[in-house]
């Protein structure tokens, strides 16, 4: 029986593997789409357009579950998307207990594309050369230069709605048109224009503000966090790997868990052995080159379980820094009230929009701050949604009090920090062989914890945050200036970071491993710093980049090809 | 997900949420909105939970505009919600609701659901008075009995229908944005 070989074997269908699919299936190659959860169906898994009363708990979440929220539930999920995330149970971690790591994952075709956040904001060279400007960390093998035309890529392809701007430390893209601001965000806006230093401007999100390439536009639900039946905003299933598909060249195989990149004869990599999920039977699948993009920790886990003779400390590690570096950005850090000087009557609400405003870094840019480094944006903005949160503010009872939430509703607003975390080679993941998963894949042990400038930063953040909300007027009842446990953010990012030394880093500048010629790395995985912004638009636009030199390889006829073991 | 039998399993899944990922809430999915007669109180007895009702209503009652808190069903959403609270929780609402009786006794002589709509309103004006810094059991219990009756209430299909008339979660064509700048603030 012939044993297929495949050109490519990408590991993960999220936002990154979706990504490689469609790059390298478009490029010629044959690819296998390998991904460790379920197909969903929308029809089923979309609860997009429920309301609360057909929760069983009104979309509050169970009472005595809200109070353990950690992993997975601790992230953004609720009782609408819950099935849409990793039951932790089955796939446990462990961490120091002084040191809480939130790692919010999902196993199923798109990944975290799903349900994530939408906001796409290029990294500018602050993050790209920020060791250069402030002397810490490394610097990324490139700058923006070098990977504008992938953003341009990603961004032309997926959709990215937004408002050009001219900030320096927020490159602008190629956008749809820009969503509109509420009431309440042009107050703020006003306040925030008259600091001079700093902008507002509306979210640069991933959905759809026209028809685009065959998917419709947005119709305003409000709900995209759920999932989306009419594909409206990015993942994976809904525009990336329907062009993989169309190519007649990709297979995308589900319920697969990866666990160990094979290597044969010369230690080069020759495939991926995985477990069926539903079955748990071991199965192989070979191809010339493994294209990791199974998230963050993920790809290293599968890196460092992969040991052999060559690779004694997890296949790529001869650098000894896989594991190391991890980051993730803070979060839950911020201010939140009411402008409630002309609150009135609603006869349309704002919730339809899934979107908030985003005020970009503006610390230490020209200006060097004595009490820390790097910087934080803000999100935030806010409008009238179904659920009327000021009620709870809203004094009295009785006929007049229900009037009252009624006629007299303000425009909530908020602006809470995204700050960067610094790479600290002592925030790891390691291997832990004494635990096992659900099908016996030993598990990650996670230290990692914020220091002293994510402290300090967070200071600041959330000192003018509440400066900036008073000066538009608000009344504030919310702050906040403790970050929430990291993995929180669900923007986990380092771990087998890009250098251009074999040394210190595990991929050089095209993602490839210094150790092994045939394995690349493209998620967040390969970040050698965290920037502020969210990470996943750059991830894509570092995968379509990498891919770019795949197919250079692959074209050139992949010499020193492994030689599956069969 | 020990005891929950076929037809409730067909109905999560037809509703889309993984049957094994609701834990204890599997008898719920007859809602309380769609068949309140169906839902059996799972914490309070019927006597706290005709208290609650009433005290629900007193909070949000009916008006010219809409239903109450009573219509709303809002005592039952109080019953699931606290029969899944931790223990010292559903002790706060036991010992909460005594206090109520203790307060219509001590002015009244009477239980509360006895009291006429005068004294109850007394009792209510006694509990809400400190609402911006509840100082002993009474007022705090306010606090959590307000913000239960608003939890209840704009999440049920009264309060989202027919109070507030809610458009929205639904296909739009746009979304406009604001309106009329300077309303705003």
């Amino acid at each position: 029986m012939a044993v297929k070989i495949y050109d490519a074997i990408v590991v993960g269908s999220g936002a990154t593997g979706g990504w490689a699919a469609k790059q390298l299936t478009q490029g010629g190659m044959e690819v296998l789409l390998l991904e460790a959860g379920r197909k969903l169906d929308p029809a089923k898994d979309f609860l997009e357009h429920a309301w609360p009363y057909d929760m069983p708990f009104r979309g509050f979440g169970r009472p005595m579950d809200l109070e353990v929220r950690q992993g997975s539930a601790a992230g953004f999920s609720s009782e609408y998307t819950t099935h849409l995330f990793v039951n932790d149970a089955d796939v446990p971690y462990t961490t120091p207990p002084d040191k809480p790591f939130n790692w919010v994952r999902s196993r199923q075709v798109g990944g975290r594309s799903i349900t994530w956040g939408r906001q796409s904001y290029r990294y500018s060279n602050y993050d790209f050369q920020a060791a250069s400007h402030d002397g810490y960390g490394v610097n990324w093998p490139f700058r923006y230069e070098d990977l504008a035309p992938y953003y341009d890529l990603v961004e032309d392809f997926i959709g990215v709605s937004g408002r050009a701007e001219g900030w320096e430390a927020l490159p602008d893209g190629r956008f749809l048109p820009p969503m509109k601001y509420t009431c309440g965000e042009l107050e703020l806006k006003k306040a925030v224009d008259r600091y001079g230093d700093r902008i507002l401007t509306i979210g640069r999100t991933a959905i759809l503000t026209r028809n685009h390439r065959g998917r419709p536009a947005c119709h305003w639900c409000g709900h995209c966090g759920r999932g989306c039946t009419t594909g409206s905003y990015y993942s994976s299933p809904a525009s990336t790997i329907p062009a993989a598909f169309q190519t007649g060249r990709l297979t995308l195989q589900p319920d697969s868990i990866a666990h160990e990149v094979l290597v044969d004869g010369n230690g080069l990599a020759r495939g991926v052995a995985y477990i069926e999920r539903l079955t748990n039977r071991s199965r192989e699948v070979y191809g010339k080159t493994v294209v990791l993009c199974a998230s963050t920790l993920e790809s290293t886990r599968l890196m460092l379980l992969s040991r052999s003779r060559f690779h004694p400390n997890g296949i790529g590690n001869s650098s000894g820094v896989l594991g190391h570096y991890l980051m993730d950005h803070t979060i839950g850090c911020g201010a939140a009230g009411f402008l409630t000087r002309t609150a009135g009557p609603v006869d349309r609400w704002d919730d339809g929009r899934a979107n908030g405003i985003y005020v970009p870094r503006f610390r230490n840019l020209k200006t060097k701050r004595p009490d820390y480094i790097r910087g934080f944006g803000y999100q935030g903005g806010g409008g009238r949604g179904m659920f009327p949160t000021h009620a709870e503010h809203t004094p009295g009872y009785g006929a007049a009090f229900k009037r009252a939430v009624r006629e007299r509703w303000p425009y909530p607003i908020r602006l809470f920090a995204w700050g960067e975390c610094l790479a600290r080679y002592e925030n790891h993941v390691r291997i832990n062989y004494e635990k096992k998963d659900r099908w016996g894949i030993p598990v990650l042990h996670i230290e990692c914890a914020f220091g002293d400038n994510e402290l300090k930063m967070m200071k600041d953040a959330v000192d003018t945050a509440q400066e900036m909300l008073r000066a538009a007027g608000a009344e504030i009842t919310e702050v906040n200036y403790t970050p929430r446990p990291p993995g929180t953010c669900i923007h986990e990012i380092g771990t087998a970071r890009m250098g251009t030394d074999p040394k210190t880093s595990v991929l050089n500048k095209w993602n490839q491993s210094w150790d092994v010629k045939n394995l690349f790395v493209t998620d967040g995985a390969s970040f050698p710093s965290s920037g502020c912004a969210n990470p996943t638009l750059t991830m894509m636009a570092v995968t379509a980049r990498a891919c770019e030199y795949i197919l250079d390889q692959y074209k050139k006829g992949f010499k020193d090809s492994p030689q599956a073991n069969v | 997900m020990s005891n929950i039998d076929r037809r409730t399993a067909l109905k999560l899944i037809a509703a889309g949420v993984l049957a094994e990922r609701l834990g204890e809430a599997q008898h719920h999915l007859e809602t309380i909105a769609r068949a309140p007669g169906a839902y059996k109180l799972q914490f309070f007895t019927p006597a706290q939970n005709a208290l609650l009702d009433q005290l629900a209503e007193l909070i949000i009652p009916a008006d010219e505009r809409s239903p109450g808190a009573r219509e709303a069903k809002v005592s039952l959403f109080i019953d699931l919600m606290v029969a899944n609270s931790r223990k010292d929780v559903q002790q706060q609402w036991i010992s909460g609701l005594q206090s109520i009786e203790s307060e219509a006794k001590r002015r009244f002589r009477n239980r509360f659901l006895n009291c006429n709509a005068g004294q109850q309103d007394e009792i209510l004006r006694a509990m809400a008075a400190n609402e911006n810094r509840p100082a002993n059991e009474l007022e705090r219990f306010f606090a959590a009995l307000k913000l239960m009756t608003i939890n209840g209430y704009y999440t049920s299909p009264v309060g989202i229908h027919k109070d507030l008339q809610y458009i929205g979660n639904t296909a739009q064509v746009d979304f406009p944005g604001c309106q009329a700048p300077g309303q705003g603030a």
